[in-house]
């Protein structure tokens, strides 16, 4: 498979801190997968993130994008169009004072000509379902509204990657559905390669790969069946289960004969209908 | 309760006056500044009255409205016009009684610098009544714009400008949970003395204050990430439309001031 992101031996130091953030860390990312790097607060995944579209560069190693490296400086813009980033906090990456003027942002900065501008937004607009919002304000939004917002920002910038650093992580339920629903047709429909960093076990079911951070290093990289079998190496990295795999393991405690660990609630509940 | 805050005094309503462009309004604001200056007769008072008039009336902005925004410095008015009666010695001597003496001069000279107070008040309230703040923002970065080549960072102080409207609502809602929560443990923000009212804020402020300043780095982070780079090759969304009526109010202005000048004595 085509690499769309690969980073090569990289360690990263915070200013004035003892201990590197991250330690020697290699990771490709393919074109148009789904990535979910999953690891506990201070595992280095944020950091990680940051590291994808150059806001911060690596003491060792490197980061490239496509053909672009993000030590770079040349490179830099064309890296940052390329690899959107959603953030954590809703209000705090919403700079225009409208839905319209937020979307226009990044394009703006981009020069990208006022013309072309419009035709973008009310078409990025559409992809995210906020086309009855374009003239509302921020406050106006929920938190759901305003991480499409954000991704409709990025998505007007023709991206190739979409980084969603603990994007839900704010939300309530209904939101989280909203956002994860509009980026996985992102991903499906329109190939859009889609890097979910997250502690939630849950959301990286979902996912084609995941990747498991620990203390700064890559602790494991997999597909999701096989990374949620090493139940050990997941609570050693400080990541709460998935609800359907404690419940089959439970109930394996208590005898009933299943023969592994179920990631979905589906599957838990067709291993179980077929029990004698 | 604080989101009815209204964020300057802007009316909403579709008058010309509304209508116009920022930049226009912007520049007849500040020359109507200096041209109130050159009337030092009835007749160049009575002009200036009437041209205000008529763009009040244009402006669709009830005069009721225009009166709460005038209130505050009303007092100001009759305190200076007052000084002016009292303290101007000139002309015939209207009333004397004791040490006091009023001139007739000094009559006239205290009701001509109200009026300049008021015309003056109330054309620039005119400007932010008629305007939206990130309109005003805009026409001003682009009046401004020029000032660029002796490296004033207009486009930085625009964009400041325009952050901070946009968070207002924000930041004002964050205040009212921050109240909330200190409320529910006992702080009392409504009653006592000033000052231990005014000592009651301190616990509201710091909080505020802190996460202000991290709202500010991860703010900076995601525009950074959207590639943002100063102001240099940046293009706009919102654009600025000089129409008709922007010509005719600047030319309709400078006759004004042509008349103000002839009749002036």
């Amino acid at each position: 498979m085509e690499n769309i992101i690969s980073v090569k031996d990289v360690t990263f130091f915070y200013p004035g801190e003892e201990t590197a953030t991250l330690k020697n860390v290699s990771l490709d990312v393919y074109k148009g997968e789904w990535l979910s790097i999953v690891g506990h607060n201070g595992s280095g995944k944020s950091t990680l993130a940051k590291l994808l579209n150059g806001l911060l560069l690596p003491h060792e190693g490197t980061v490239n994008v496509s053909d672009y490296v993000t030590s770079r400086e040349d490179d830099i813009w064309e890296i940052r169009r390329q690899v959107g980033m959603v953030f954590q906090n809703p209000d705090n990456q919403f700079v225009g004072t409208s839905v319209k003027d937020d979307i226009a942002f990044g394009l703006e900065n981009f020069g990208v000509p006022r013309d072309e501008m419009i035709k973008r937004i009310n078409e990025s607009v559409q992809r995210v379902g906020m086309e009855a919002f374009l003239d509302q304000e921020p406050h106006q939004l929920s938190g759901g509204q305003k991480q499409r917002v954000a991704i409709a920002g990025i998505l007007a910038q023709k991206p190739s990657v979409i980084v969603l650093d603990e994007a839900t992580s704010m939300l309530d339920p209904i939101g989280r559905i909203e956002v994860m629903e509009t980026v996985r047709e992102l991903n499906q429909n329109e190939g859009i390669t889609v890097i979910s960093i997250t502690h939630d076990l849950e959301e990286a079911l979902s996912a084609d790969r995941v990747v498991v951070m620990k203390m700064g290093e890559k602790a494991a990289e997999g597909v999701p069946d096989a990374i949620f079998q090493q139940r050990d190496l997941l609570k050693s990295a400080g990541l709460d289960l998935p609800f359907s795999l404690k419940l089959s393991e439970a109930l394996r405690r208590q005898g009933v004969e299943l023969d592994r660990g179920y990631l979905t609630q589906e599957e838990l509940v067709d291993a179980l209908w077929k029990l004698a | 309760m604080l989101q009815n805050v209204i964020i300057g005094q802007y009316y909403p309503a579709s008058s010309p006056l509304h209508r116009m462009d920022s930049r226009s309004k912007l520049i007849a604001a500040f020359f109507y500044l200096f041209i109130v200056f050159l009337a030092n007769n009835w007749i160049t008072y009575g002009l200036l009255i009437a041209f205000t008039a008529v763009t009040i009336s244009a402006s669709k902005v009830p005069v009721r409205y225009l009166y709460k925004g005038l209130k505050p410095i009303l007092i100001l008015v009759v305190f200076t016009m007052l000084l002016h009666v009292f303290l101007t010695k000139e002309g015939d001597v209207l009333y004397k009684a004791g040490w006091l003496e009023i001139y007739e001069g000094g009559v006239i000279q205290g009701i001509f610098i109200a009026m300049r107070l008021l015309l003056l008040v109330l054309m620039t309230s005119l400007l932010t009544l008629t305007t939206t703040p990130i309109d005003i923002t805009d026409g001003l970065e682009h009046l401004l714009g020029p000032l660029k080549k002796w490296k004033l960072p207009v486009h930085e102080f625009a964009l400041m400008m325009s952050i901070s409207l946009r968070f207002i609502p924000t930041l004002l809602q964050e205040t009212e949970k921050i109240m909330k929560a200190q409320m529910a443990r006992g702080a009392d923000f409504t009653s006592g003395p000033i000052k231990e009212r005014a000592k009651a804020f301190v616990p509201l402020l710091v909080p505020l204050f802190i996460s202000s300043f991290k709202r500010a780095e991860e703010l900076a982070l995601a525009m950074e990430a959207r590639g943002y780079r100063g102001g240099e090759g940046r293009t706009r969304l919102r654009a600025l439309e000089w129409h008709n009526r922007d010509t005719f109010a600047i030319v309709l202005l400078i006759l004004l001031t042509l008349s103000l000048f002839l009749l002036r004595s």
